[in-house]
């Protein structure tokens, strides 16, 4: 296997873009990156992108050969990924071992979802595709309320309080304050969040992403031609794919998600590094209580103490490990399919020494990607090179 | 009435009825009748309800395990303010669009 690098990346901002297809979307980031790395188009070999419900809120399919098309990349192969909110990660992740295993040397990877062009119902519908719902969520359960559950239930086994669970929405939010290219770009304190409107008890709005559009790209090579193409390449040191339940019942314990121990675990052991390594994380903050309960999957801290860990600054950018100096999916944004590869656009930069919440000498970083109720999980560890 | 599926090889009680066993995939099973009795682990109530059930919001959603040892989501009735960990729950009846429908015991 040969190691492999990040040349460039690209993202739009997140939010409400108005105007811009989805297509356009993943476009304007795929550019972005190309531009960064300084790869002619024509040595571009494979586009991999990670999209979700696109097909059911935008009315477009065939999106990876489109995007394609539209760069001037046609004839190339071209494969949409879908792995529910971890499209991005498991699309980053094809092109990583398209590099690695010798098959290109130059391959685009991309993630893009629009969203905010449908109805909150019609939203919340598509998201619990990703639920088995013969076998649950007919039940009228939905990821909010999955999420509810499992909060309840780290509350009851741990003892980890409301407020615990509301202060990852305050970090985050303060952090997407400096963001330029988060959805909400202003502070929320723990009286907002524990006293806005209840969505899946005990989770509130402030609890909750919002409703995104986004897209987000790298450009991928062998580590050895890295330098020819940008000063500050980003080494991929390891990742990891894996699955788990998809449904709550199937889970033996519903606070930990086998899938994201599994990837973590692939990760580390590719990387040869340990969870104290890890200075910087984006990780998957679907909903403030899957923050926690990530920490403690990736093995950032005991489970049980993900909570405790958030009130004591653990997770603040002066603490052990920064969690989502990004501002999060809570508070810069989830455009789900883009998801994954926003997050390693953000921990590039950080390795880069270009943050908007910069952890400062951050020389390791990891990204975490969660589709469903952990029905599967990327990992992806980098570093400089 | 409620029932089971217990797998033909690896003998795991499962809700799955009529589907492969949720533990090692095999085909093989028996439906086996349920008492209908368990436990509440844990719950929430459903304010945002996707599409088809909007009109029914606000609903409970329950982890629940049962006597029998096997564990399901299901629909909870009554009040949420009389919900706690561990209450006695009771099979109430079976919505063929929803599943079982449970209620405190």
């Amino acid at each position: 296997m040969r190691n492999v690098a990040i040349i460039g990346v690209g993202s739009t901002p997140f939010g409400r873009v108005e105007g811009t297809g989805i297509v356009e979307l993943a476009v304007s980031a795929c550019r972005e990156a190309l531009a960064e790395s300084h790869v002619h188009r024509a040595r571009i070999q494979a586009l991999y992108l990670g999209n979700f419900v696109g097909e059911r809120l935008v009315n477009q399919g065939s999106l990876a050969a489109l995007v394609a098309g539209r760069l001037g990349l046609a004839g190339i192969p071209a494969t949409k990924v879908e792995g529910a909110c971890a499209s991005g990660g498991i699309a980053l992740r094809h092109g990583v071992l398209g590099v690695a295993l010798g098959l290109y040397d130059f391959v685009l990877v991309a993630g893009a979802e629009k969203m905010t062009s449908a109805t909150t119902p019609e939203v919340t519908a598509a998201l619990a595709t990703a639920g088995d719902d013969a076998r649950e969520m007919r039940a009228g359960l939905t990821f909010p309320g999955a999420f509810g559950v499992i909060a309840r239930e780290h509350m009851t086994r741990y003892g980890t309080t409301r407020a615990q669970i509301g202060l990852v929405s305050v970090k985050n939010h303060a952090f997407g304050v400096a963001n330029p290219k988060a959805q909400f770009r202003k502070p929320v304190t723990l009286d907002d969040v524990v006293n806005s409107r209840l969505i899946a008890d005990p989770l509130r709005l402030l609890d909750c992403p919002p409703i995104s559009d986004g897209a987000a790209a790298a450009v991928v090579c062998p580590a050895e031609m890295a330098r020819d193409f940008h000063p500050r390449p980003i080494r991929v040191l390891g990742t990891g794919h894996a699955t788990g339940p998809g449904t709550l019942w199937e889970m033996d314990d519903i606070t930990t998600f086998a899938a994201t121990v599994r990837a973590s675990r692939e990760a580390y052991a590719v990387a040869g590094l340990t969870p104290a390594d890890i200075q910087v994380a984006e990780v998957h903050d679907c909903f403030t209580i899957a923050e926690i309960v990530a920490t403690e999957d990736l093995g950032f801290f005991p489970k049980g103490k993900g909570g405790p860990a958030v009130e004591e600054g653990w997770t603040g950018l002066e603490g052990r490990v920064a969690v989502n100096p990004s501002g999060g999916l809570l508070s810069k944004g989830h455009p789900v399919g883009a998801t994954g590869c926003a997050q390693v656009y953000e921990v590039v930069k950080q390795l880069r020494g270009e943050a908007a919440n910069q952890v400062q000498n951050a020389e390791i970083g990891l990204a975490h990607n969660l589709g469903g109720t952990g029905v599967v999980s990327t990992v992806t560890i980098l570093g400089r090179l | 009435m409620l029932q089971g599926r217990r797998c033909g090889e690896c003998g795991t009680l499962s809700i799955d009825t009529g589907q492969s066993c949720p533990a090692c995939g095999a085909r093989e099973g028996a439906t086996v009748p349920l008492a209908g009795r368990g436990r509440l682990i844990s719950w929430t109530v459903i304010r945002v309800a996707p599409q088809r059930y909007a009109a029914e919001a606000p609903y409970t959603i329950g982890l629940l395990k049962l006597d029998e040892g096997l564990r399901l989501t299901a629909r909870v009735e009554g009040p949420p303010e009389s919900l706690s960990p561990g209450l006695a729950v009771a099979f109430a009846s079976t919505d063929p669009e929803r599943g079982p429908i449970f209620r405190p015991s």
